[in-house]
């Protein structure tokens, strides 16, 4: 056993696929975790730049954010320097007063205005206001993933995302292999009308297309209350029926398994020598197909991004940021062909190459584990 | 069986509607009343909702509504779209015809495409070597990247074809095959048919790969190595062993398939269900997502069907009723 | 026509694994002769199996490492490349492989088997087809079997069929690896006799009869040989070898089998204490002295050669050597 252990732990040390693929999972989750600490914009900021200079310097700085960024002049707005303040309650205008009375110490120009809510706008004809807005730009320095049409960093919108959709995910595949195992030992060890019951519920999930139902009940309760401050609920809502939806592969496969276990000798003699049922199960059966079980969750995890991924492209998302779901905008508008090649495919490409990853770490570990697979 | 498991199907959707948080008569009429330029008053809204219950049957016992939507059903009655004005099925007929123009051809395209490659990767080490990424990558890309992927690389970067298809492209070719409306058609045919190929591709020269490579280290392979069968020979057996759980594989699949072909079509704007259903799931249009679900539910089962049909009549195991080795 | 079928020289078969290169066939001196019934005996794991898989289907990770294998004085089979191999296969070389429940593919008919194996031969079909139902009648089986799937077949039909096909070009020498051990005691006599018969009737040139199984080869071989951890340590006439072995090992071998005429209460029955050493690191000196009741300080050192003892009768052990 302890050989054979060694020998495994031999072949995977060697196996460099392996892990450049676990270095790809890991750092995904990573960007997942701690991109947003690196994120200059929030989900659902754009990326404008407000300067306040003299206005004598307006028209250089004017220049020098164009050039610097490459922005077309109806990029760039000069205005006046302004602050307007107003008030929700219109009885108290003394807060008005100390606002005027400090613009006016900084020597600015104040008017105040009592008609139809009272309001103050302090004017600064010494200062300018230059706003770029930077839209549709390559990948560079300041934006290492560029900036989309509509203005969103999409480093920040990515990470974002990301954060989002592994979430919904990782639930998803939780989920699912818990249900899966917990339903695969009751029919594998139970046999008889439990295994009945639960293989038609599984051939029944396998026999329809599952996205369907998940379509309609995400339509029900995740969007229709996708308000801001939903989120959380939303992702866990969401991960809670695709995992829902999809146990009926970890079910089948832990029901082959542990039938198989059951008809060996070792459960035999457990069970003849008078051992509970319960007991069986987590001292003999579940030790027994633990690694296997691990397998298949990871198998679920990259199942599941890929039905998550696709739900938010049709419009079932857990938040207005979900990584995907701009696309959608973008198709619903008819404007995904002339977006930017970078909005539409770093997000994507980090996306399939973590999936595709999960894959073949399961297939490198299928053929440490499996000599019928192993490749001398 | 196939008779029941539609039928559970159609009740779960049917039950999931029933249960929806909210009025389904509210969220189908919430487009009308959104929409700006017609304020509606409360009195309004509520008449309009009555009228919209009482037409879908909304305020008669549970029992009787479920028989109602069967009996609907066999009508081809599937409620009232906001975004459909004619009849729904009607509708969804048109598209379907013109999804399984995409569906079938890709689906049979790839699935012998992917096992072909499959059993190449696994009798050639050094092909194996390059495939096995490749063939990774291709199975774990979304449907909808690869759809977005060709079409900016060969429809906007290069004007090889056209990413854009409208209804006509395709019935022109039907109603007159002829050369001018056959390139038109392959013109915008080209991308979703070669986006959904790559995918599922992948999927099946994954499976076949571990299949034949099971298959080679088997003993009739064993057996026919040691007689001084070719390889060629062998390989041809162990194809012919490994493609039977491929036939399963593509009846269990299936469902995936359809969804990712339909979800594939919308970005190219391809006139099946796939750009509908993105409309009806941003404007909320339940009935219409409903109709979608069932008719497509039961055109999964239905092939589904087929496929365990060809099956049996493949496998001499199940034709001649033995069970076991 | 050589009275020598196969000789192997210095024969070594390795395995490439990943703890190391397990030598399971090191080094082995042997002679199959025309017209004879060899059986090859020795515990599993002791490089039998290996030792003629190789011959037929060196696949990696198996490897010949060295020596010859001469078939017919001519073709070694330890250094021709795979084209050359699969022309003598079936031809002049067949097996009979150890695992016949599964070695038909089943979900071809026989008769399609046939056919592909005529094509892959360039032999004509025809002429195939009734040279196998020829060999059919021999094993008494009918002609409809042609037209069934193996999976309609018993497993001694099943082993039947195998047999038919082996002896379809009449081979100089026919492999036998365990053939019946996954056959019930009545069809293993039967299917005993058959071989013996196949090469009494000189359909096959000489038969190789690889077992563990002492009682078996008493019905059917000529001659003898007992190998251990890779290596021969005994051959000589059947006769001379069971009622009287000189190694050591074959003597316990023999012993840990009842035979027939033996009353339960005689004589006990003895086992073998130990195990098999590793073929990885194999033990310097004699291989089995780790196990040998008999062991001296020599054997500990250094390897025993194997010495003519009596005309025909070779054993490698030091307890004869120092004669």
């Amino acid at each position: 056993m302890d050989k054979e252990r060694s020998v495994v732990w031999l072949l995977l040390k060697r196996n460099i696929g392996f892990w450049i693929c676990l270095g790809i999972v890991l750092f995904v989750v990573l960007l997942a975790i701690v991109g947003p600490l690196f994120a200059k914009y929030g989900p659902q900021e754009t990326v404008t730049i407000v300067r306040i200079v003299n206005a004598s310097d307006a028209n250089r700085v004017a220049e020098e954010l164009r050039e610097r960024y490459g922005l077309a002049p109806a990029d760039i707005s000069i205005s006046m320097y302004s602050i307007i303040k107003q008030l929700s309650n219109t009885t108290n205008t003394t807060e008005l007063n100390t606002l005027a009375e400090e613009c006016k110490s900084q020597g600015m120009q104040v008017k105040i205005y009592t008609q139809p809510i009272p309001r103050i706008e302090c004017y600064d004809p010494s200062k300018m206001m230059v706003v770029a807005y930077i839209r549709s730009k390559p990948p560079s320095l300041d934006f290492p993933f560029g900036v989309d049409k509509q203005g969103y960093d999409v480093f920040s919108s990515t990470v974002y995302g990301l954060r989002v959709s592994l979430s919904v995910g990782v639930i998803a595949a939780i989920v699912a292999t818990i249900v899966g195992t917990v339903l695969g030992l009751l029919a594998g060890y139970m046999g008889g009308w439990v295994d009945a019951l639960i293989d038609a519920i599984t051939n029944l999930l396998i026999a329809i297309p599952t996205v369907f139902l998940m379509l309609m009940i995400g339509l029900f309760y995740v969007v229709g209350g996708s308000a801001v401050g939903r989120e959380v609920q939303n992702m866990v809502f969401l991960g809670l029926t695709v995992g829902l939806l999809s146990w009926q592969w970890v079910s089948r496969a832990v029901r082959a398994q542990v039938s198989a276990l059951k008809a060996s000798d070792f459960v035999s003699v457990s069970m003849l020598s008078g051992n509970s049922t319960i007991k069986i199960i987590f001292k003999d059966i579940l030790p027994n197909i633990a690694s296997y079980i691990f397998l298949v969750f990871v198998i679920q995890l990259a199942n599941a991004l890929g039905t998550v991924v696709t739900l938010e492209f049709l419009g079932i998302k857990a938040a207005e940021w979900s990584l995907f779901a701009r696309i959608n905008q973008y198709l619903m508008l008819g404007e995904h062909w002339s977006g930017n090649w970078w909005t539409l495919f770093i997000p994507g490409a980090i996306v399939v190459a973590m999936i595709a990853s999960l894959y073949l770490m399961v297939l490198s570990l299928e053929e440490v584990f499996n000599p019928r697979l192993r490749k001398a | 069986m196939y008779l029941a498991v539609f039928v559970v199907a159609v009740t779960l959707v049917w039950l999931l509607i029933r249960l929806a948080p909210g009025d389904p008569a509210l969220l189908a009429i919430s487009r009308a009343v959104m929409t700006p330029g017609t304020p509606l008053s409360p009195e309004q809204v509520k008449q309009l909702i009555d009228t919209y219950r009482h037409k879908l049957g909304l305020d008669r016992p549970w029992l009787e509504q479920y028989a109602m939507f069967w009996y609907n059903l066999f009508r081809g009655y599937f409620g009232v779209s906001t975004m459909v004005q004619e009849d729904i099925l009607g509708t969804i007929a048109v598209r379907l015809r013109n999804d399984l123009i995409l569906l079938v051809p890709a689906i049979i395209v790839s699935w012998f495409l992917g096992n072909w490659i499959g059993a190449m990767a696994a009798r050639y080490k050094n092909v194996d070597r390059v495939l096995i990424p490749i063939i990774y990558i291709l199975t774990s890309t979304p449907y909808f990247l690869m759809g977005l992927l060709l079409g900016y690389a060969l429809g906007v970067v290069y004007h090889v074809f056209t990413p854009t298809m409208t209804s006509t492209d395709i019935d022109a070719f039907l109603a007159s095959p002829n050369w001018s409306t056959f390139t038109r058609f392959i013109n915008t045919y080209t991308l979703p048919f070669l986006s959904m190929v790559l995918v599922s591709m992948g999927g099946w020269a994954s499976g076949m790969r571990t299949l034949m490579i099971y298959e080679l280290e088997s003993n009739y392979a064993r057996y026919m190595e040691s007689l001084g069968f070719s390889n060629r020979r062998v390989a041809g057996y162990a194809f012919r062993y490994a493609i039977n759980p491929q036939i399963t594989g593509l009846g269990i699949q299936l469902g995936t398939v359809i969804v990712g072909g339909i979800v594939v079509s919308s970005i190219f704007n391809y006139p099946g269900v796939g750009i509908l259903l993105i409309y009806a799931i941003n404007y909320r249009d339940v009935f219409l997502i409903q109709a979608i679900a069932i008719v497509y539910t039961a055109m999964v089962i239905v092939a589904n069907f087929v496929v365990d049909l060809i099956y049996s009549l493949l496998d001499p195991r199940i034709r001649l009723g033995v069970v076991g080795v | 026509m050589s009275a020598t079928v196969l000789r192997l020289k210095e024969y070594k078969v390795y395995y490439k694994t990943f703890t190391g290169i397990v030598r399971a066939v090191d080094g082995v001196d042997l002679e199959v002769r025309r017209g004879e019934v060899l059986g090859i005996i020795g515990e599993s794991g002791c490089g039998k199996s290996t030792m003629v898989q190789s011959l037929v289907l060196p696949k990696p990770p198996m490897f010949i490492a060295g020596g010859s294998a001469k078939l017919l004085g001519e073709i070694d089979l330890a250094k021709i490349d795979s084209n050359k191999r699969r022309e003598v296969l079936l031809k002049n070389i067949a097996l009979i492989p150890q695992y016949v429940m599964d070695a038909l593919p089943a979900i071809k008919k026989i008769k399609v088997f046939i056919k592909d194996l005529a094509k892959d031969k360039g032999v004509e079909y025809e002429e195939l087809v009734e040279k196998f139902v020829e060999r059919l009648k021999l094993v008494n089986l009918p002609r409809e079997v042609l037209d069934m799937y193996p999976i309609q077949l018993s497993g001694g039909m099943k082993q039947r069929v195998v047999i038919s096909i082996a002896t379809l070009f009449n081979p100089d020498l026919l492999i036998a690896d365990e053939p019946t051990s996954a056959l019930d005691v009545v069809t293993q006599r039967y299917v005993l006799e058959l071989l013996r018969d196949l090469v009494n009737q000189k359909i096959a040139g000489s038969l190789m009869f690889i077992t563990h199984d002492i009682a078996s080869i008493r019905q059917i071989a000529d001659r003898i040989a007992t190998m251990y951890a890779g290596k021969i340590v005994e051959v000589g006439p059947l006769e001379n070898v069971v009622s009287s072995p000189l190694h050591p090992y074959t003597a316990m071998l023999i012993k840990s089998v009842p035979t027939v005429e033996q009353s339960y209460k005689a004589t006990r029955l003895s086992g073998l204490a130990g195990s098999p050493p590793s073929l990885i690191n194999p033990p310097p000196g004699c291989r089995f002295h780790p196990r040998c009741p008999y062991a001296m300080d020599v054997c500990r050192r250094e390897e025993p050669p194997m010495i003519e003892v009596e005309k025909g009768r070779f054993v490698a052990c030091w307890l004869y050597a120092k004669k």
